[in-house]
């Protein structure tokens, strides 16, 4: 097909520009969908297989949006009436790439949410609060007394805080319970009072 | 028939202290555990300010004046030691002490506890809670168990922290919070649910002169701990000025200006701790900033 006096654009051409607005939003629509598709599956594949870390994710989300490259070309590549179109058209396909992202982030992060331990023999209950940008908060009977960040991978934990002077710690999680009960075993911590706390310590996930 | 319904009316009528944490904050307002009988716990650990005194040291019986400021009761349930020096290794320790001492409430033991037995409510609430008459264990064990009922935990920072709620504190406040963990070095001593690692610092307030209060080696014995004090603890610490162990600093703007140059305070010190060996070179907003934080430990009780 030859549009009127269009120029032809890679192998696809269209009559009227109304036709080349649905083939646009068709594209988005089937690319939005089929990212959440391939995102879903691979996640649920991964999870079943191996333990997440940041580089599987890496490679699954690699996968799971290349073949739509082509499509997401042409989506740029065409002319538009109006830059407003471009956005439009462009909704779908941020919205979903922005869903796989929290989407795998969260199921890779089996820390995040609050944690409580139950009260020791002084009535002390200690809380921690692991958050999603990798900052977290520690409190003893709700008083905060932690500030810091983590990294994770797989189910090592490596973290600083402001006691400690700075000291790294690094801990094997070890889940239970369905993954709703964590311990923490040591691998390297010089702060020795923290190392001590953190050993004793087991977790409940507060729902 | 009727008599006993009177009596057992009568009883449950006697607004007596239903549990230890009850009868200890009885008898920590009490003045009849001072040999004059007018001088309580609360006299010097005055609710309305933490539970900390407003002087820079406190007047016991007969108008003697104490030698050391006196700290907040409350906040105490992590605490290892207790006093300035930390010469009590528990808050049952820590109780009984200022009745016995002279300069504060000068009543020995033995005749706290014969006036308690000949008290006609004392006896009976003792026996309720205790099944004993009472003695000096059950005392100290009333006293400290409300003292551990002294506990603070909904401050703004609290609120902050707990709930995610940055609109509980101020720009000011947030940034205070971040210097008293970087540049002011603060959390080096004061770590912790209370802001402190109850560690002894000497934080140069001893200098064999007109500073002569030698503080924990008269307790160790340990040379290296001459002019050391145990940190303090920060909630609260906005409504307990003056501040340190001789109650010299009047504000907490006088502390953090110490604490930016404390050679320039106290230039011939003795023993002071390597964290302070250098000026903090804080600016003014700094010191605002800081200030502000530590204004916002202050619970809501006290608002």
């Amino acid at each position: 097909m030859r549009g009127n006096g269009n120029k032809p654009w890679g192998k696809i051409w269209f009559h009227t520009k109304a036709q080349r607005k649905i083939e646009v939003q068709r594209i988005a629509n089937n690319y939005a969908q089929f990212c959440i598709g391939s995102s879903l599956c691979l996640d649920f594949s991964l999870c079943l297989c191996v333990k997440p870390n940041f580089a599987l994710w890496l490679i699954s989300t690699f996968i799971a949006f290349a073949p739509p490259i082509v499509d997401l070309y042409h989506c740029l590549s065409l002319p538009f009436t109006s830059s407003l179109h471009k956005i439009q058209n462009m909704k779908p396909l941020v919205i979903s790439f922005l869903m796989c992202v929290v989407l795998k982030f969260n199921m890779n992060n089996p820390l995040l949410g609050r944690w409580s331990s139950r009260p020791s023999k002084n009535n002390i209950v200690t809380i921690v609060h692991f958050k999603a940008d990798n900052s977290f908060e520690g409190f003893v009977n709700k008083k905060p007394f932690v500030t810091g960040t983590y990294q994770l991978d797989g189910t090592v934990m490596s973290f600083v805080d402001n006691g400690c002077n700075g000291a790294k710690g690094i801990y094997k999680l070890n889940f239970f319970s369905n993954g709703d009960s964590l311990r923490f075993e040591a691998v390297s911590d010089t702060c020795a009072e923290r190392r001590k706390g953190m050993s004793a310590l087991i977790m409940g996930k507060i729902k | 028939m009727i008599f006993a319904l009177v009596m057992i009316q009568a009883s449950f009528n006697n607004e007596g202290p239903i549990d230890k944490a009850a009868l200890g904050k009885m008898l920590f307002s009490d003045p009849i555990l001072s040999k004059d009988q007018t001088i309580s716990c609360a006299s010097c650990h005055k609710p309305a300010f933490a539970f900390a005194d407003t002087s820079a040291v406190s007047i016991g019986v007969g108008k003697k004046k104490g030698k050391r400021n006196t700290p907040s009761a409350m906040n105490l349930l992590t605490q290892k030691t207790f006093f300035w020096d930390g010469r009590a290794a528990t808050l049952e320790e820590q109780a009984l002490a200022p009745i016995i001492n002279p300069d504060e409430m000068n009543l020995s033991i033995e005749e706290a506890l014969q006036r308690l037995s000949k008290h006609r409510d004392y006896k009976i609430y003792f026996q309720n809670i205790y099944q004993s008459e009472p003695n000096a264990e059950n005392l100290a064990d009333a006293l400290a168990t409300f003292e551990r009922t002294l506990e603070t935990s909904d401050s703004p920072f609290d609120v902050w922290k707990f709930n995610d709620d940055s609109n509980a504190v101020s720009p000011a406040m947030r940034r205070g919070f971040t210097i008293f963990n970087t540049k002011g070095k603060c959390v080096k001593c004061h770590f912790g649910s209370n802001f402190t690692t109850n560690e002894f610092r000497n934080i140069g307030l001893f200098d064999g002169n007109k500073l002569n209060d030698s503080g924990r080696i008269v307790v160790s014995h340990n040379t290296e701990d001459i002019g050391k004090f145990k940190t303090i603890g920060l909630r609260n610490v906005s409504i307990t000025p003056p501040y340190m162990h001789n109650g010299m600093l009047k504000t907490l703007r006088e502390v953090i200006d110490f604490y930016n140059d404390p050679e320039k305070i106290v230039p011939h010190n003795v023993n002071r701790d390597t964290i302070l060996a250098k000026p903090l070179g804080l600016t003014e907003e700094e010191k605002e900033d800081l200030e502000a934080f530590l204004i916002s430990l202050t619970d809501k009780r006290f608002n």
